[in-house]
């Protein structure tokens, strides 16, 4: 396996997120990525990893959502990958966050934060399976 | 996450150290919302110890806010690291919500 890469997976249930601090955690530290930038990874992928498991299933059975992250020179590739129901990040409206306290919503506000954390999203869906790839510049 | 809880004058203070994410915030949500059925209307949120929040975080710190602010009291936050205010500039939070640079500043409000 390239040694500038990391590869793992998680089951369908929210306390697996430590799988994915714990391995970013480590990659993060072997690349000598900055803080902030495991940081953006982590919170990312947290969001979209919670929305696979939140709603991505119309079954009760545990499914395998599987995780790549490479890097090559300063350009990080994330693909995310699993057999949940067909989600398409892009399709989602971003939230209004410009009004008052009292019609503030954190629905979607998540979605806004990977458009914000990611320099590129691209979704494909391939035979039941929702490929999502993202792409972030590193910034030292 | 590790949540500590104090009593200063009539302002409850908790310090947080780990990570605020789906897995810990109902724990903490659980904690602020029992101090405030005590009646507690001042308080703040020490984040020095925190080094990572996710959007479940930052939904608990909506939430209280809201709350307490109907309830006129008063919700403060302090001691971010840097990525981590980024988060609540981003999410526009800070229009709203005030966050101080360190738990003495936050102190000085009330």
């Amino acid at each position: 396996m390239d040694a500038h890469a990391i590869q793992f997976k998680l089951q369908n249930r929210l306390s697996d997120l430590k799988i994915l601090s714990r391995n970013l955690q480590a990659f993060g530290e072997r690349q000598g990525l900055p803080q902030k930038c495991v940081f953006e990874i982590n919170f990312a992928l947290e969001e979209i990893l919670t929305n696979i498991i939140s709603y991505g299933y119309c079954d009760e059975q545990p499914h395998w959502i599987k995780v790549r992250i490479a890097l090559d020179g300063e350009t990080l590739t994330i693909r995310v990958k699993d057999d949940g129901r067909y989600f398409n990040l892009s399709e989602v409206m971003p939230p209004e966050i410009n009004c008052p306290l009292e019609d503030r919503r954190i629905g979607g506000l998540g979605i806004f934060f990977i458009r914000k954390f990611m320099d590129r999203i691209v979704y494909e869906r391939r035979q039941d399976t929702n490929i999502l790839t993202l792409k972030k510049q590193i910034r030292r | 996450m590790e949540i500590t809880e104090r009593q200063q004058n009539d302002i409850s203070i908790f310090s947080l150290s780990g990570r605020l994410d789906s897995n810990t915030s109902p724990d903490f949500e659980k904690r602020l919302f029992d101090v405030m059925g005590q009646g507690s209307r001042r308080m703040v949120v020490d984040f020095g110890s925190l080094d990572y929040i996710s959007s479940a975080g930052l939904r608990v710190i909506l939430k209280a806010t809201k709350d307490i602010k109907r309830a006129e009291g008063v919700f403060v936050l302090c001691a971010m690291k840097d990525y981590v205010r980024e988060v609540f500039e981003i999410a526009g939070f800070d229009a709203f919500l005030p966050i101080f640079t360190s738990l003495e500043d936050a102190l000085q409000q009330f």
